[in-house]
């Protein structure tokens, strides 16, 4: 599954990245890197993006980024 | 002179500690990244660089690439690795690239009060040893024990391994707490508008208390002036001093508290983080138009003044979403031009704050018509939220004083300059012979112009030389206002409406035109400039013949054409599936 279908209140582990490079390591040096445990914790108004907690960090991410990002739940 | 560089992650707090030991008033705010160009200020021995924050050296944005830039060319120098003692473990990888470059920098922990509040220990003794580079809590940095530390640090071997458990550095994990209500989007959206609704109600409303003390000044001006014109004698210099000079200032004094009060506002939320929340939660609304959350943030920036907002644009991740964003900014409309604008309107109602909002309300409108009309692919957002603060008062009327300074120096300069010049020109005839303003070479020439402003019921040159002095400074506009029109201005209701168009959509003042120049190009920044002249004579147009409706019905139309222009882009499909199943279509 992707970041975009994850449900809130449990954790999930992120397994790849579907990204090239500037990108990636934008994400990288935010702390969303393989192996990263993500929670959902918040959506936008129409559910498009999601805010996702990241070891205390809160990050916003839209729906195309979300979307390449695989997940799966521990 | 040694350099002393500030380095580290967005909203780390360099900017507070450069402030802190230059004793300087550079801009902070509780949000990802708010310095946007290096700023360099001696303090003792050293000039200390504040540089814009990083999440790694790989760059990506502007920021950064200058942050980049900058210490690859001053290598030598000592850097301060300030980082935030609740983010430490997070910005090891950043620590390492650091280190790669051949840099071996001294760490800062910033926020350690929080930290400590929330059960984090630190040991910055025990830390140093451990990882071999000198680290130093915030509170116990001083500039004169800089080369102590430094030495120091050159005595430790260097140990940053792969390991990330430290014996001098322990955080708690984060406790389940209940649901943060923040977090959900109605909430946030509701706050949002709240704090802007209720910072425009507290700098401008009546009855509160800007305009309470605004009121006070206003008197106080107006009895001086008075007191002063029995004294004085020759009507030539009575005219000079009390109807142009005193006059003038008085009217931009006035504004001082509304603006003081805007400024306050803005930092207490800015401080506060709680903005961040809203603008991400609106972000699906604003992507429709071609934004995102991140810039929305920028744009409410634009509503203390435009030429600092334009630069903080810096800051976004992509050009054609800084471009969509630099447009749409030209039409928030900065503090300075409220002076102007509640000169009309007073003239038009006794309760002016409402007539405010709803030329706020067509100016917001216009700006997202504009960036609608620019809009490209969507733009996807990655945005790291601040945490949530309680701001603190203190700082907040610190900060205020630098905008404050500004403003007074601006309205002097205004004053001094370009009323003193139009106050010259229109006592003098062209024979340079001392006469009633009507006759002067200004009016000569303003009345051969006056046509352009002719089809909005504004027949009178006095206007049209104010609105067009308002290209040079915004603040000027208010000023001459008061130096034709002492009392109120005599116009039609529609008239003043079409008139307030013009105040506050017309282009920003030359300042932020160089702004756009040096950010985007002279070329975009000469469209704008055509752009916004355009759209507020049309706002103005509208306004002059439908009254209130009219500036609706303007938006509306602007809207429409806005989005058929958007909709000949084809939208990008997101991914393969997608583009496939059209295909079949």
């Amino acid at each position: 599954m992707n970041l975009k279908e994850i449900r809130r209140g449990e954790e999930y582990e992120i397994l790849l990245i579907n990204l090239n490079d500037p990108l990636l390591s934008r994400l990288r040096s935010l702390g969303l890197t393989r192996g990263a445990k993500v929670e959902k914790i918040g959506d936008s108004l129409l559910k498009k993006s999601i805010l996702v907690n990241l070891g205390g960090v809160r990050v916003g991410i839209g729906r195309g980024l979300a979307e390449r990002i695989e997940v799966k739940p521990l | 002179m040694k350099k002393v560089l500030l380095l580290g992650a967005p909203n780390a707090g360099k900017t507070t500690f450069f402030n802190e030991i230059t004793s300087s008033h550079e801009k902070t705010g509780n949000w990802h990244g708010v310095t946007v160009a290096p700023k360099e200020k001696e303090a003792g021995e050293y000039l200390v660089v504040d540089l814009p924050g990083v999440y790694s050296l790989s760059t990506l944005s502007l920021e950064e690439r200058v942050t980049k830039d900058y210490l690859l060319n001053n290598k030598k120098s000592c850097v301060l690795f300030v980082v935030s003692a609740l983010d430490f473990l997070r910005f090891l990888p950043l620590l390492k690239e650091i280190l790669s470059l051949g840099i071996r920098p001294i760490l800062l922990f910033t926020h350690n009060d929080t930290f400590e509040k929330r059960g984090g220990r630190l040991n910055a003794k025990e830390l140093s040893q451990e990882i071999g580079l000198i680290c130093v809590k915030k509170e116990d940095f001083s500039l004169e024990n800089l080369p102590i530390l430094a030495k120091k640090g050159e005595k430790l071997p260097l140990f940053l391994g792969e390991n990330r458990h430290f014996q001098g550095y322990f955080s708690p994990k984060n406790k389940k707490k209940g649901r943060n209500i923040l977090l959900n989007p109605l909430v946030s959206i509701a706050v949002f508008f709240v704090c802007l609704l209720f910072t425009f109600a507290f700098a401008y409303a009546k009855y509160f208390p800007c305009d309470l003390v605004k009121s006070v000044i206003e008197k106080i001006v107006s009895s001086l002036s008075s007191s002063l014109a029995k004294k004085i004698s020759s009507p030539f210099l009575r005219g000079f001093l009390c109807d142009c000079l005193l006059s003038g200032a008085g009217t931009l004094l006035s504004f001082l508290p509304p603006i003081a009060g805007l400024y306050f506002c803005l930092s207490l939320l800015e401080e506060s983080g709680l903005l961040s929340y809203g603008a991400f939660a609106l972000d699906d609304i604003f992507t429709r138009f071609g934004l995102n959350g991140r810039a929305v943030f920028s744009l409410s920036m634009g509503f203390g003044c435009t030429t600092t907002a334009v630069f903080s644009a810096r800051a976004l991740p992509s050009a054609s979403l800084k471009r969509r964003t630099i447009c749409s900014m030209q039409f928030v409309p900065c503090s300075a031009r409220l002076p102007a604008l509640f000169t009309v309107l007073s003239s038009l109602s006794e309760k002016p704050f409402l007539f405010v909002v709803y030329f706020y309300f067509l100016c917001l409108l216009c700006s997202l018509a504009v960036s609608l009309f620019f809009k490209g692919k969507e733009e996807t957002i990655l945005w790291e939220l601040p945490r949530v603060q309680f701001p603190s008062l203190r700082k907040a009327i610190k900060d205020l004083r630098f905008p404050v300074k500004q403003f007074i120096m601006k309205s002097f300069r205004a004053i001094f300059t370009g009323l003193a010049a139009v106050w010259l020109f229109t006592s003098l005839n062209a024979r340079l012979l001392p006469c009633p303003a009507e006759e002067s070479m200004l009016a000569w020439v303003s009345k051969k112009l006056v046509f352009l402003i002719a089809p909005l019921g504004l027949k009178d040159w006095k206007i049209l030389l104010s609105l067009l002095s308002g290209f040079a400074a915004k603040e000027s506009m208010a000023g001459l206002f008061a130096y034709f029109y002492p009392t109120s201005l005599p116009f039609e209701p529609n008239a003043l409406l079409a008139m307030g168009a013009l105040v506050f959509l017309s282009p920003p003042c030359a300042s932020c035109f160089a702004a756009t120049a040096a950010e985007e190009g002279k070329k975009v920044a000469i469209q704008l400039f055509f752009l916004s002249s355009f759209l507020a004579y049309a706002c103005a147009f509208c306004l002059a013949r439908l009254g209130v409706g009219g500036g609706l019905l303007f938006a509306a139309c602007l809207f429409f054409a806005a989005a058929l222009k958007s909709k000949t882009y084809e939208r990008i499909p997101r991914n393969r599936k997608h583009h496939l199943k059209k295909v079949h279509r």
